[in-house]
């Protein structure tokens, strides 16, 4: 009779997983735990947790002999309740979280990387810096970014609108600051801040607030490496994006 | 008894409404009672802690099926006359399979206990134990593409994964070749199996699948746990002023993978955020290293091996990863690969 329960409690947890799953694709969030690329394997798994918890929960005539692998050794129901019990934790995180972004002191732990871009599509090199405004967008983020690390002699002066949230560090000055996204390649544990150092009149600009900027460009470093170095002229303050993503889609090419 | 299967009954019909009740009702009133807001730092290791168990929980569930399969429909026999003898063959057969299997780390290890339990030598098992989480498509791209200034990151990670492995599984073979599989006890239940009919077999593959993932799955979640407290709290930024030397540098960036937890295909564009920082030997610790070791699959492993079995592997690991990483720093920096 015990081992029926378990089976039974562990088709009520796949239900859980599953709904779960399902609660977060519904209500857009998923992406902001894990990358597209990954949410079909995560609706697969949705789909299977719920089919196998449903034939869990019918009573099965042998199962009380057949695979009882690891039952044997444990002896008291109650530990076994507290193992299953660990897998309520990320149960209970997707149905009650409502924000999913990381906060502000996390990412400074991290740093903006600068020097590489993960650049996944083969594009015209050179393309966005002969243009004399520059606009970026999510789709050409990464492209734009190499092509101004890669010339950045020659930016000097050029014209660039961006969007993103606003990023210090500790050793900013009060008229410093980044414009930076965030990006994943697989889930949010990768989570990688990219971002431009800008100077100018930003007082006024709370950190983690969203803004499109306008501004020239120039040669500047950030901890020592060279990049380019926005100087502002116009902001205006934005909402927070649905995708506040950028993610790194590799394809395999050829 | 009577009284006994009610009160089961009973708590499982409470633990149903509760579910109900959460997915209806969870993000309406309780983060109006526990305010997450003012906890940055605990909702951070939250949202990791969901991303990490998201993104791997459809690998492992992949992993226990396969595991079941194996233990089910796949006899000793055939896997007796498939297996070469001489280990060096079996062990490059394993290396060939791993480039094959299109798995990553959380679903290989228990189809890995399975294979051994039902007969395939420990060292070909800990050779694709190794190489599988490296060695395949997606990995490759992803590492390529992070890299795309420094093709010796991608040549060295694969040439010393497979070196990896051959020094791994010819080690093994020749000082832990037997007793390395947790709970014996399952082969002694499955030799009184007497499920021939297919419907009854069908029923076992299911009870199988959801007791692995749930063992494999409670470990797992431990070490997403440990992983997404250091993910948050751990400053990279200064970890980045000490790793200079190659010594300190390999050792402490194999250490920053061990407790990231990264998943294989996703962790070259972290190692490239710390590319200006580290030397190339110490990037390749870190994509060696992880993908083989980290938090939460040491933990998976102790669910499915010996712990004496788990020391020496994951001592073994860490010194042959790093003493071929600081050699292929040395190369790397004369010019070679």
């Amino acid at each position: 009779m015990k081992s029926f329960f378990i089976q039974r409690l562990e088709g009520l947890l796949l239900l859980g997983l599953g709904l779960m799953i399902f609660k977060l694709y519904v209500s857009g969030h998923l992406t902001k735990l894990i990358a597209p690329k990954m949410v079909p394997y995560a609706l697969a798994a949705l789909f299977a947790f719920l089919v196998i918890s449903l034939l869990r929960m019918k009573k099965q005539k042998q199962s009380l002999h057949n695979c009882e692998c690891e039952s044997h050794r444990e002896s008291s129901p109650a530990m076994k309740v507290l193992k299953y019990s660990l897998f309520f934790i990320p149960i209970m995180l997707g149905f009650i979280l409502t924000d999913f972004t990381l906060s502000g002191e996390v990412l400074e732990k991290r740093g903006m990387a600068q020097q590489q871009t993960p650049l996944v599509s083969s594009y015209d090199a050179g393309k966005h810096v002969n243009s004399e405004k520059i606009s970026v967008t999510d789709d050409n983020y990464f492209e734009v970014l190499d092509d101004l690390l890669n010339n950045l002699d020659t930016i000097e002066g050029k014209e660039i609108e961006l969007s993103g949230f606003i990023y210090r560090e500790d050793s900013f000055k009060e008229k410093q600051m980044a414009i930076a996204r965030l990006s994943m390649s697989c889930c949010v544990v990768d989570a990688t801040l990219y971002g431009y150092m800008v100077n100018g009149n930003v007082k006024n600009m709370k950190t983690n607030d969203w803004y499109t900027i306008t501004g020239t460009l120039k040669k500047g470093s950030y901890k020592g490496e060279a990049v380019p170095v926005i100087d502002l002229k116009e902001s205006k303050k934005i909402k927070a994006p649905e995708e506040a993503y950028l993610y790194e889609n590799v394809e395999i090419i050829q | 008894m009577l009284l006994k299967r009610y009160t089961g009954n009973l708590l499982l019909l409470i633990l149903l409404f509760l579910l109900l009740a959460f997915f209806f009702l969870g993000d309406v009133f309780i983060p109006k009672a526990l305010d997450f807001s003012a906890y940055p730092m605990l909702r951070s290791v939250l949202v990791v802690f969901l991303g990490l168990f998201l993104e791997s929980i459809p690998f492992l569930f992949l992993g226990a099926i396969a595991s079941s399969f194996i233990q089910l429909f796949v006899s000793e026999e055939i896997i007796q006359r498939m297996i070469p003898k001489r280990p060096l063959t079996a062990i490059f057969a394993a290396i060939a399979a791993a480039l094959i299997i299109p798995v990553c780390e959380c679903a290989i290890i228990p189809v890995v206990r399975r294979l051994i339990v039902k007969g395939v030598p420990v060292h070909a098992g800990v050779v694709l134990l190794v190489t599988a989480p490296i060695l395949n498509v997606i990995v490759f791209g992803s590492t390529y593409y992070a890299f795309q200034n420094n093709p010796s990151i991608l040549y060295g990670r694969i040439i010393l994964c497979v070196i990896t492995a051959v020094i791994i599984g010819l080690f093994i073979y020749i000082f832990c070749s037997k007793d390395v599989v947790k709970e014996e006890k399952i082969e002694l239940v499955h030799e009184h199996d007497h499920v021939t009919s297919l419907p009854s077999k069908w029923t076992s593959f299911i009870d199988h699948t959801s007791q692995e993932f749930f063992m494999v799955g409670r470990y797992f979640i431990i070490g997403a746990l440990f992983a997404s407290v250091f993910q948050v709290l751990m400053d990279r930024t200064i970890l980045a002023d000490i790793g200079q030397t190659p010594i300190q540098g390999t050792a402490l960036m194999m250490g920053i993978a061990f407790v990231l937890s990264l998943c294989s295909s996703a962790d070259a564009f972290v190692a490239a955020s710390f590319s200006h920082s580290f030397l190339p030997g110490s990037i390749l610790g870190f994509l060696v290293f992880g993908p083989m070791l980290d938090l939460k699959n040491v933990l998976i492993m102790l669910s499915c091996f010996k712990q004496r079995f788990v020391v020496t592997y994951v001592l073994l690991v860490f010194a042959v990863v790093f003493s071929l990483c600081l050699l292929a720093g040395v190369m790397i920096s004369k010019g070679g690969i």
